[in-house]
Order: C-alpha cells, then sequence, then structure tokens
C-alpha cells in the first residue's frame, strides 16, 4: 500500500491588496503555520511521502529570507520525504528559489524535481512521474514525457502544474493537461497543482485525477480552499482513497446580502454571526444590492461597523445597493426648509434617472454618478439632521 | 405695520425739548429747514430699533444731551397686525427703562413687556431679527440714496409677500458645500476654473500619491523585466551551449569518417594520374597523326591548285595579245586626227594673226591724225565749254546793265542813267554834281543781283568785267594750243579727235575679239616667228592667197576655219574614245595576268611552308618515340610528291602502331578509375584540417558560452532577492492609494454636485421674488424716461446693476448711467420693494432729502409714484424745502420750525 498527501499552490509571499499592509503581513504568514500544519498532519498520518504540485512561492523573485525560513520549516517540521516540483509561478530558472542556492541546505528527505524521469520513492512501490513548469507560459502538456506502464512498475503517481482540460474556455498556454491525461499515461494518480480550490472531476472514472488546492486560501472567489488531501492506494491500478483535511487558519467568506429595510439588516447579522467560522479568523466579503432608504444606509453602515469588530476583515460592495429616499425622509429633509426643497428634488431625480440629466455648471467630462448623487443626497440628509431638523 | 407717532424727549441737542410726529398710514411730508431735528429725529428712530434700552454702547450714550444727567427717551406708536402698539424706550436709565404696550379699548396701553423683552417683542412684530437692516433698507439717508443695504428681515418679508421660501438650513450646507469644493472666488477641491482639482485638494494628493507609486512601480517592474530577460539569456546560452556540444560531439565522428574517406581518394587521385598521363600520350599521338595526315592531305590540295593556275596563266597570254593588237591600230587613227586638226588650228592662228597685224595698223594710223589734232580729252573739253558758257553769260549781263544804267564802264563813275519812263538820260558826268548825288541815291534793281545802290551795282559791274576778261584771255590760251582762233574751231577739232578715238576703240574691241591675248602686240615680225616656228607646213599659195587678203576677208576666212576645226575636234574626240576603250580593255587582260601569276605565287609560297611542317611533324613524331627511326627527304617543290609512298613510310606506320596502342592503355585506365571513384565528396587534407579546426572553434565557444552563463547567474541571484515583495508592496500601496484616489474623487464630484444643485434651487427661488420688483421698477423706468430705457436689471441683493437703452437694445452699467438716473433707480427699487413687501400689511419707508439730482419733469414722476405707492405703504419724506413735494390731494404735512 503507498500513502501520501498531495498539496501544493502555497504561494508564499503572496500579494495581498484589499486588507491593508498588516493584516497582509499576518495573512502571508499563516501560509507558512499552514506548511507546519501539512508536515505535522503528515506525520501524524504517517504517510510513505508527501508531494508537492508546484507554486510553492508566489513568484521566483522572492527575497532570501523567505527561501531560507521556507528551508527551515520543511527541514525542521518533518523528516516524510517530501517531492516538490517547480510551478508557473515558480518556473525552473534560474531564480528558482529551492535551486537558487546559497540559501541553506536542503536535508535529504526533501527532493527537488527538475528533470522529466520517472523518480523512485525509495522502500516505497511507487515511482513518481513529474511535470517540470520551465516558463511563466506553455502550451505543451508537461507529463507529455511519461512513458507507459511496464510491467515491474509499482504505483505510478504524476505530479504536475497545470489546466486540466475538463473546464471549458481555459486558455490553451497555460499548461494544458488532458482531460484523459492519467488515463492515457496509465497513471494510479494525477496530483495536480494551479488551481486553488480542491478539485476533482466525476466525470472522471474511476476518479484519479486531483487538485489538492491551496492549504492557505488566497482570496475570496475560491470555493474550497484551505486542504491538502491524503490519498491511499492499495496496488498499483487500485482506485486511490482520497480523504479531505483542512489545514488553513484563516478562512475567507463571501456572500450576496439584500439591503432593503431594518428588518433585512437584522436577517444579515443573524446570517453572517451564524456562519460555521470563526469570526476573528475570517475575511468577509460582502456583495451588497437592494434598494433602500437614507436611514436604513445609516443602519447599515452601523451593521458594517459592528461587523468590522467581530470579523478579522471586512469589506462590501455597494455598485448594486440603490439609495432612494422615502417620502417621509424626503419631507423630513426638506419641509419647512424652503428652497432646499428644490435642491433635494432635484438629487432625486438624478439618482431616480441614473443620472441622465447634468446640472448647470457640471465641470467634469462625465456626467454626475448615481452613487455621487446618491452621496450628494445623504449629505443633507446628515447636515439636516446635525441642524437638528 | 405704520408708524402712527414718532415722540422724543431729552435727545442730544434737543435737551429737554421734546419733538412729536402725528403721521399718517400712508403720505407724510416732513418739512423742516436746515438743524430742525430731521436728523436727530431719523438718529434716534434708528436706535429704537435696534438697540436695547439697556445698553451702554458708545452709540447710546452720545444720544445724551451734553453735560446733563437727561434720559433720551423715544416713544413710537405703531399699527401693525390690526392691533395699535407703543414702544418706549428711555436710554441711560438703570431700571424700568423699556416697555412694550398694546392698546385695549378706550385708548388704555397694557404693558405687554419690560426692559430687553420689550425689544424682542416688538421685532418679533415686525418680523424682523435684525430691526436696524430692516430699516436701514427703507430709509434712505441723504448722501446714501444710491447704495441698497439690503436686509435679511426686508428680502424675507418680500419672499413672504410673493409666496417664496427662505431656507436657513440650505444656506448653510451650500455653505458647507462651498467650504469643501470652493466656488468661482472661493478656494475649495476645485480650481477656480474648475476644470481640475485644486493642489492640496485630498483628491489632487491622492492622485500624485498614485502617480509617484505607478513611477515606482515601473521602475520595479523595468528591473523584474530585464531580471527576466537575463533568464532568458541563461536560457537561451545553455541552449546554445547544448547545441554546441552536440555538434562538437557530430564533429568528431565526421572527423574519423572522413579520415577513413580521405585515405579511398588519395588512391583514387593515383589512378586518376596514370589514367590522365595515359590519356595525354594518346592525345599527344594522336594530334601527331592527325596533323601529318592533315599536312598531306594539304599538300595534294595546294599542288592541285598550281597547276589550275598556270593553266588560267596561258589562256590569258593569247588574249593579251588581240589586245594589243586592237589598241594600237585604233591608236594610230586617232593620231592621225589629231595631227589634222592640229594643221588646222595653226592655219587659223595664222589667219588671225594677219588681221590682228592689220588692225593694229589702222590703230596705228589713227593714232597718229590724234597727235596731230591735239588730244582734246571730254573732261578738259567740257571744263572749257563751262568757261565759255560763264564768259557769255556775264557778258550778256553786262549788256544788259549798260542797257538799264547807261553805264558806260570807266573807272570814273561817269556816263548817263536813264530811268524807267524818262526819255532823256541823267548826265553823271562830273561836274553834274547833282544828277550824280541823284544817281547815287538811286536803288537800281538789276537782274539776278537784287536792289543795289548805282553805286554798288556800278562796282560789281566793274568787277564783272575784270573777271569776264581774265577768262576770256584763258580760252585764248587754249585756242593758241590747239591752233584754232576760235570757240566753234575749237569745237569741231574736239568732235574730230573724238571720232577718231571711237574709231579706234572699235578696231581694239576687235582685237579683243581675236582667239589669243596679246593680239596688240602682233607685228609682222611675230607673225613671220609663228610661221616659221610652227610644226605645220603652211602651203606658198595659202601664204599669199591670205596675204592678199583684207580684213573683212581675213574675218570670213578664220570663221570658215572655225567650223572646220569644230568637225575636226568632234572626230579626234571619237577616236580617243575608241582607243581608250582598247586600251582599256588591253590593261585589263594584263592586270587579270599579273593576278593569277600573283596567286600561283602564294600557292607555290604555301606550299614550301606545308613542306617545311611536314618536316617538321616528322621530327616532332620523331622525338615523340625513341622507336621512330626513319624520316624521308622533305620534298620542298612539291615535284614527285606522292601521298601512298609517305603513308607507307617506316616513321608513319611506326606512329599508326604507337597511338593505337596508347588508345587502348586509356581506355583500360579510365575503365579502371570508374570503378574505385569513392562515392560523396572529395575528402583532402583541408578538409581534415578544417574540421579539426572547427573541433577547436566549437571547444572555445562552449567555453565562452559557459563563461557568459556564469557571469549571468550572478547577477540574477542578486536581483531575484526580495523583488516581488518590493513589487508587491508597491501593487498593494498602490491598490491602497486608488482606492483613496476614488473615495476622493466621489467626495469632491458629490460635493460639487450638492453645491450646484443648491446654488440652482436658491437661484431659482431668487428669481421668483425678484421678478415682480424688476417688473415694477421696469414699469416706471420705461414711463419716467419715456421709453429710453426698458428694463432694470436687479441683483439677487436688489442693487440695481444696469439698465436697457431701447436704442440697439443695449445695457448700461450702473456705472454707465448719470447720477441722476442712479439716483432715480434706486429710488424706484425702493419703492417697488416696499409696495411688494407691503402686499400683506404696510410697512414704512422713509425718504431723507434723496431726489436731489432730480430734474422737475422727472420730479413729478416721482411724485405721482409717491402716491401711488402710499395707497399700500406708509411713507415719510423729510425734506429740508416743500417746493420739490408739492402733492396733489390730501397728505399729511408736517412743518418742523429750526431749533432756537
Amino acid at each position: 500500500m503507498v500513502k501520501f498527501l498531495h498539496t501544493g499552490d502555497w504561494q508564499l509571499g503572496q500579494t495581498l491588496k484589499l486588507v491593508g499592509p498588516d493584516r497582509a503581513e499576518e495573512l502571508r504568514k499563516s501560509r507558512l503555520e499552514a506548511i507546519e500544519n501539512l508536515l505535522a498532519l503528515a506525520r501524524a498520518e504517517d504517510v510513505d511521502f508527501i508531494l508537492s504540485a508546484g507554486d510553492n512561492f508566489e513568484s521566483n523573485q522572492v527575497s532570501d529570507g523567505l527561501i531560507r525560513k521556507t528551508i527551515t520549516t520543511l527541514n525542521d517540521c518533518s523528516t516524510v520525504p517530501i517531492y516538490i516540483i517547480p510551478g508557473n509561478h515558480d518556473p525552473l530558472m534560474e531564480d528558482y528559489p529551492f535551486t537558487r542556492g546559497v540559501l541553506g541546505q536542503l536535508d535529504d528527505h526533501i527532493h527537488i524535481l527538475t528533470e522529466e524521469e520517472p523518480v523512485d520513492v525509495p522502500q516505497v512501490n511507487a515511482s513518481i512521474y513529474p511535470g517540470i513548469c520551465r516558463h511563466k507560459k506553455d502550451s505543451h502538456s508537461p507529463i507529455d514525457w511519461v512513458p507507459g506502464r511496464k510491467p515491474e512498475d509499482g504505483v505510478r503517481v504524476g505530479l504536475a502544474h497545470g489546466s486540466w482540460q475538463v473546464l471549458p474556455e481555459l486558455p490553451d498556454d497555460d499548461y494544458p493537461i488532458a482531460e484523459d491525461a492519467a488515463t492515457e499515461k496509465d497513471l494510479d494518480y494525477l496530483a495536480l497543482g494551479h488551481w486553488h480550490s480542491t478539485f476533482s472531476s466525476p466525470a472522471e472514472s474511476p476518479q484519479r485525477t486531483y487538485y489538492s488546492g491551496t492549504p492557505e486560501p488566497t482570496s475570496f472567489n475560491e470555493g474550497d480552499s484551505g486542504n491538502v488531501l491524503i490519498v491511499e492506494i492499495h496496488e498499483p491500478k487500485d482506485k486511490p482513497q482520497i480523504v479531505k483535511q483542512s489545514v488553513a487558519k484563516y478562512s475567507w467568506a463571501e456572500r450576496d446580502v439584500g439591503v432593503s429595510d431594518e428588518v433585512s439588516l437584522e436577517y444579515i447579522r443573524d446570517e453572517l454571526l451564524s456562519l460555521d467560522v470563526t469570526p476573528k479568523k475570517t475575511l468577509l466579503n460582502l456583495d451588497v444590492s437592494g434598494t433602500t432608504s437614507l436611514e436604513v444606509v445609516r443602519l447599515y453602515d452601523d451593521l458594517l461597523d459592528d461587523l468590522e469588530d467581530r470579523f478579522y476583515f471586512v469589506r462590501d460592495d455597494r455598485t448594486d445597493l440603490s439609495l432612494i429616499p422615502t417620502d417621509e425622509e424626503i419631507q423630513s429633509i426638506s419641509t419647512g426648509k424652503g428652497w432646499l426643497k428644490g435642491a433635494v428634488e432635484n438629487l432625486e431625480t438624478l439618482v431616480a434617472d441614473n443620472c441622465e440629466y447634468v446640472p448647470d455648471g457640471w465641470p467634469f467630462d462625465d456626467p454626475p454618478k448615481k452613487e455621487e448623487a446618491e452621496r450628494a443626497l445623504a449629505l443633507i440628509y446628515t447636515k439636516v439632521d446635525e441642524e437638528g431638523g | 405695520m405704520h408708524f402712527k407717532k414718532i415722540k422724543i424727549e431729552n435727545w442730544a441737542g434737543l435737551y429737554d425739548r421734546g419733538i412729536e410726529l402725528k403721521l399718517a398710514k400712508d403720505l407724510n411730508l416732513v418739512i423742516g429747514p436746515n438743524e430742525s431735528g430731521k436728523s436727530t429725529l431719523m438718529g434716534a428712530l434708528k436706535l429704537a430699533l435696534s438697540t436695547k434700552a439697556s445698553s451702554r454702547k458708545k452709540e447710546v450714550e452720545k444720544v445724551q444731551p451734553w453735560d446733563t444727567d437727561l434720559h433720551p427717551t423715544i416713544e413710537l406708536e405703531l399699527r401693525a397686525r390690526d392691533k395699535d402698539y407703543r414702544l418706549t424706550k428711555t436710554f441711560l436709565k438703570s431700571t424700568g427703562n423699556a416697555e412694550f404696550c398694546e392698546s385695549v379699548e378706550n385708548g388704555e396701553w397694557l404693558t405687554v413687556a419690560e426692559g430687553d423683552a420689550a425689544h424682542s417683542r416688538f421685532l418679533e412684530l415686525i418680523n424682523s431679527r435684525e430691526g436696524e437692516g430692516f430699516f436701514n433698507t427703507l430709509w434712505v439717508p441723504q448722501g446714501k440714496t444710491i447704495e441698497i443695504d439690503t436686509s435679511k428681515g426686508l428680502t424675507d418679508r418680500i419672499k413672504q409677500a410673493v409666496g417664496t421660501t427662505t431656507s436657513d438650513v440650505g444656506e448653510k450646507i451650500l455653505s458647507y458645500a462651498l467650504g469643501v469644493v470652493g466656488d468661482e472666488n472661493n478656494k475649495g477641491w476645485l480650481t477656480k476654473t474648475r476644470r481640475n482639482v485644486a493642489s492640496g485638494s485630498p483628491w489632487n494628493e491622492a492622485k500624485e500619491k498614485l502617480e509617484e507609486l505607478k513611477g515606482e512601480l515601473n521602475d520595479l517592474q523595468a528591473k523584474r523585466k530585464e531580471h527576466q530577460e537575463n533568464l532568458e539569456k541563461i536560457q537561451n546560452l545553455k541552449q546554445e551551449k547544448e547545441a554546441f556540444r552536440k555538434r562538437l560531439k557530430q564533429k568528431k565522428k565526421d572527423l574519423i569518417e572522413k579520415e577513413e574517406k580521405k585515405k579511398e581518394w588519395d588512391r583514387f587521385k593515383e589512378v586518376k594520374r596514370d589514367a590522365q598521363e595515359a590519356k595525354a600520350r594518346y592525345r599527344g599521338l594522336y594530334e601527331n597523326k592527325k596533323d601529318w595526315d592533315d599536312k598531306l592531305e594539304e599538300i595534294e590540295e595546294t599542288l592541285e591548285k598550281t597547276k589550275e593556275i598556270n593553266g588560267e596563266i596561258k589562256r590569258l597570254e593569247e588574249k593579251r595579245k588581240e589586245a594589243a593588237k586592237q589598241e594600237s591600230a585604233s591608236r594610230e587613227k586617232y593620231d592621225r586626227a589629231k595631227a589634222e586638226l592640229e594643221g588646222l588650228q595653226a592655219k587659223r592662228g595664222y589667219l588671225e594673226r594677219l588681221r590682228a597685224l592689220e588692225i593694229n595698223r589702222k590703230i596705228d594710223f589713227l593714232a597718229e591724225k590724234v597727235e596731230k589734232l591735239g588730244d582734246i580729252d571730254e573732261e578738259s573739253f567740257s571744263k572749257w565749254k563751262a568757261l565759255k558758257d560763264e564768259v557769255d553769260s556775264t557778258r550778256k549781263q553786262l549788256r544788259a546793265s549798260e542797257l538799264k544804267i547807261g553805264f558806260r564802264s570807266d573807272s570814273n563813275l561817269t556816263g548817263q542813267i536813264r530811268l524807267d519812263g524818262d526819255e532823256e538820260p541823267l548826265d553823271l558826268s562830273p561836274g553834274n554834281e547833282l544828277e550824280r548825288t541823284a544817281a547815287k541815291s538811286l536803288e537800281i534793281e538789276l537782274q539776278d543781283v537784287g536792289k543795289f545802290s548805282v553805286e554798288t551795282a556800278m562796282e560789281r559791274a566793274l568787277e564783272a568785267k575784270n573777271r569776264v576778261e581774265e577768262d576770256e584771255k584763258k580760252l585764248d590760251e587754249v585756242y593758241e594750243t590747239y591752233g584754232v582762233n576760235s570757240w566753234p574751231a575749237l569745237h569741231a577739232q574736239y568732235e574730230k579727235v573724238k571720232e577718231k578715238k571711237e574709231r579706234m576703240s572699235e578696231l581694239r574691241d576687235q582685237l579683243g575679239e581675236l582667239d589669243y591675248e596679246n593680239a596688240t602686240s602682233i607685228d609682222e615680225e611675230t607673225v613671220r616667228e609663228f610661221v616659221s616656228e610652227s610644226e605645220v607646213d603652211f602651203p606658198g599659195e595659202f601664204i599669199n592667197a591670205s596675204e592678199e587678203k583684207s580684213q573683212a576677208e581675213l574675218a570670213d576666212e578664220v570663221e570658215r576655219f572655225n567650223e572646220k576645226i569644230g568637225d575636226q575636234q568632234g572626230e579626234v574626240e571619237n577616236l580617243k574614245g575608241d582607243w581608250k576603250e582598247k586600251e582599256g580593255r588591253l590593261k585589263d587582260v594584263k592586270d587579270e595576268i599579273n593576278a593569277k601569276k600573283g596567286e600561283l605565287q602564294v600557292e607555290n609560297k604555301a606550299l614550301e611552308e606545308k613542306f617545311n611542317t611536314l618536316n617538321n611533324i616528322k621530327e616532332r613524331v620523331k622525338a615523340a618515340d625513341e622507336r621512330f627511326e626513319d624520316i624521308p627527304t622533305p620534298k620542298q617543290d612539291g615535284e614527285g610528291f606522292d601521298k601512298e609512298a609517305e603513308e607507307s613510310s617506316e616513321l608513319y606506320q611506326e606512329l599508326m602502331e604507337a597511338w593505337r596502342e596508347a588508345r587502348r592503355l586509356r581506355d583500360e585506365l579510365e575503365d579502371d578509375l570508374e570503378q574505385i571513384r569513392p562515392k560523396g565528396e572529395e575528402v583532402t587534407e583541408d578538409t581534415i584540417e578544417a574540421l579539426k579546426e572547427s573541433l577547436d572553434d566549437l571547444d572555445k565557444k562552449i567555453s565562452d558560452k559557459e563563461m557568459d552563463i556564469r557571469e549571468l547567474k550572478g547577477g540574477v541571484g542578486e536581483t531575484a532577492d526580495g523583488l516581488h515583495e518590493k513589487i508587491r508592496d508597491k501593487e498593494e500601496e498602490i491598490e491602497r492609494a486608488r482606492r483613496k484616489l476614488e473615495s476622493a474623487k466621489k467626495e469632491t464630484r458629490a460635493h460639487e454636485l450638492l453645491r450646484l444643485t443648491l446654488t440652482e434651487a436658491k437661484e431659482r427661488t431668487s428669481s421668483e421674488y425678484l421678478e415682480p420688483i424688476r417688473e415694477k421698477v421696469g414699469e416706471r423706468l420705461r414711463e419716467m424716461t419715456q421709453d429710453r430705457y426698458t428694463r432694470a436689471g436687479l441683483d439677487s441683493d436688489l442693487t440695481p446693476t444696469s439698465a436697457v437703452r431701447s436704442l440697439r437694445n443695449t445695457e448700461a452699467d450702473s456705472g454707465d448711467l448719470s447720477f441722476g438716473t442712479k439716483e432715480q433707480l434706486s429710488f424706484l427699487t425702493r419703492l417697488a420693494m416696499a409696495e411688494i413687501a407691503s402686499r400683506n400689511e404696510r410697512i414704512p419707508v422713509i425718504f431723507d432729502d434723496s431726489l436731489v439730482n432730480t430734474d422737475p419733469q422727472r420730479m413729478e414722476y416721482m411724485r405721482k409714484y409717491l402716491i401711488e405707492v402710499s395707497a399700500k405703504a406708509q411713507i415719510i419724506v423729510f425734506t429740508c424745502s416743500g417746493e420739490d413735494y408739492k402733492f396733489d390731494g390730501s397728505y399729511n404735512r408736517i412743518e418742523l420750525d429750526r431749533l432756537p
């Protein structure tokens, strides 16, 4: 029997544009912690070896310091043999971090695969067939070279980084890997990296091509990241047994929320607070939509403040949120305030007509945007409120 | 609201005197001379409206009569909202200084408020938070006619009257928005032109920050690009090195193969050399054999040719003999005819000479005659004839003069003069002094000479007479020379000479006609010489007969000879032609013979050369092979030449044998060569050398590449360290800056939108209350200026800004208007404001001698408008003289006395 841990896409040194410098640093640190976790898991699961399917670094030009830390982690946290290939983010070029040299000695259990040739795993009846990325892009499959099965072959494990052609509209220079690559090359398991969510295709029979996904999520639009896969294969040609294990520190949650009235805010609050996550370790992205009043927007702002206190990070996108003041609001900010009513009515028209009307003297080339008109209305609303009216 | 009573006491210069005005609700005219207290009254009113009675400010202290403890007091009675009120303020008193009362039934007053509260209640009543401002506008103090200081209270009141709204909150928000984005004058987030964002604004700062960061990122990306290019370079270098290495391996293999191949080629070349030698020998023998054969052939041909030419020459010799015979016969004939022609020509020459001799004799005879007569040439004769004509003419004149003046030509000037018509001539003899003097004084007209005095005429006549006599003397000399005694004799002699000369000339012409040049020099001697020297024999009878002949006969004879000669010349020409033809034929045959002889010579020469060559060939054959021995004697002239014998000679046979042997050997070697020829290109020592060199070259290239790779590798490792983190941090920072910019942009644009919508709403409202005032002012302006101006411009503060001229519809700024018009415009504006503000309830308007620059005609209109407006508003006009304000109808007229 052969048992191994499949991981990849560590993306060490990742770029994080949304979260601000301090959080970005923390999140980057968490990526090394996830590796420590998976190494610990490998020990605990007593796997024969670990496969890492490329993109261990976000870029080849990461600092020497980061490379040293990574090597120290790999050296110190486990003695399980680990086989690593370069990916499209860290292709095998002169600056490939693991071969850049002078950065610390890799222990014997760490194997950086740089040639297209079978590697026999010592004391295990298995061979690894690595695909090597030598550039950022390539329109050839990295495992084209893999030879057919010989009678003496044990468990044949492919290890590659690329885009498996099971999804539509994939670019053709992104290391394409044929849909039936595992069958064609007679591999017992094809360990892939590149996509950050754990992924396999039910259309494959038996299922033996897997993306492990990144061990620590990298963005909101990953459906199922933060995992590694524990794979067991009893005999060559047996169906692999897969167990998915989470090793991530942070979760990234994304929700569509509809804002209409105060009740809808309550609902949102309840939904978010009942999420199956640790809020302090969760990054939250809200896509806000709906049509609502000035007052509800103000209450929504309050809710957001509250969420920001509870969650590790919160952001929202209000592109699809429309602000339409209620008649009462209009009355409250315009009744008894003379000509201010005229201004409110003008802005209301702008909001309602999506700013098709451009006021006299508007100095910019593009007409005012709806959100700007909404903001102007909100300003009046706030000022009237401040004046105690 | 309108004032019903104004009463002041203890006020400044009035001291303890009081003034009380009782006012009508409509039109009031207060007339008071200077120093009658008008200004004091108005000052008091202003203070009452604006200042609490408890106030201790300077203005208040100033109204206390100087050096007294009197308390200035003002009492106002007014009607507002259908009720009467009374406000009493006593300034500079510690308590109970103000009271605000409301009238109740029976003329009783009910105190509603006291102290400061009284002031507030009063302001509430007149619906103004700022009493003074309100008052300012409709109180027009002296000298302040034009400026209108519109108070908010009044504009509010006007707005209320016309039903528009104000907005305090709106104003606050507008000023907040202005504070943020600024307007065309104020500094804010947008620039004055508003096309751009102002420096220092959040938008601009975010933009600049973003640009800066992008610049930094660009630098980093450029670095990364360079790094990546270096990686590519290393990759390429490695590939190149690998390619070189492969080539090196291949080349080494090639070298071994080539060395083998070279051995094969060496052997092949050896055989090839043998074959080439055999071929050369064969070729040499073949050449000799061929030359020998060719030469024998040529000799035979040439011998044939010489035989043919000799035959030709013989035939041509026969032809030549015949032609020579014919030519000589023809020539003889021609010579004879020619001799005959020469005889004829000689005889004609003799005859011509005889004729010339005859002519010459006649000419000599005539010349002799001319000499005897004296040779008078034509020129001299004409000269003499002119002289003679002159003499005759002068004589004639002299005679005519004598006839006219009876002039006798003596020098004493004596004689008679007969005047026309007088029978008796005047006797001019000496002694007849009277006549002489008379004659002298007479003017006598002489023919051809003009008018002269008698004296002059006589002088001229005398002169002419002398001249004539001289000329006659010259003529006499000529006559003597030619032996004649008169002009007719000289003339006859001249004619004779002339005739002889003409005859001589004719004879000379005849000589010229003769057919030889020196006919004039012919004499008997030359004729004899001609005869004796002539090659032709002249028969004696011909000589004698010719000598007998006259000149004319000789001429005929010559003519006859000419004809004969002509005929003979034709004959000679014909014969000459015939002879020339024969001579030509003979020459042609001779030429042909010569040509043939030339040909023969050439052939003989060629034959000789060919024999020489043949001998040379034989020498060459002999020299080519020692086996060849015999060389037959050459036959230079071709005699006895035998081709067959030549061909059967020993040498020739040996040559044939050797040639056949060489051909066989050549063919054999060439077959061998084809069989051992190696395949592919020839391999030489050079090929091997070049291959070895290229091996060295590749070795060097590989080591060069390795060096390049090492060099680049070092640099790549260095730049790779942390470049990603730098770019990443920059990108993250840029994203933050971008979001900040977006937000600043949105905020600025939202605030600008807010400002614009607020301004628009406010202006819309302003125009609502401004319009009725503008209309009212315009209406009165048109009437007052009799349509000179059609419209008034008022800004949002109700300040008149312009007036529109009807003429050309141009707008005059207030600065361009006359002082009077400006004053009237402001006056009309105030009236209109008062009129409109009084729509719901009267308000008072006070003018203090406001129309000082207005002419009587316009003043009339002003009075009319005051009356009109007073139907709605309370009007109080203060003036020092009542003259300008004589209203028709009833009005409240108050006259103040000057203070003591």
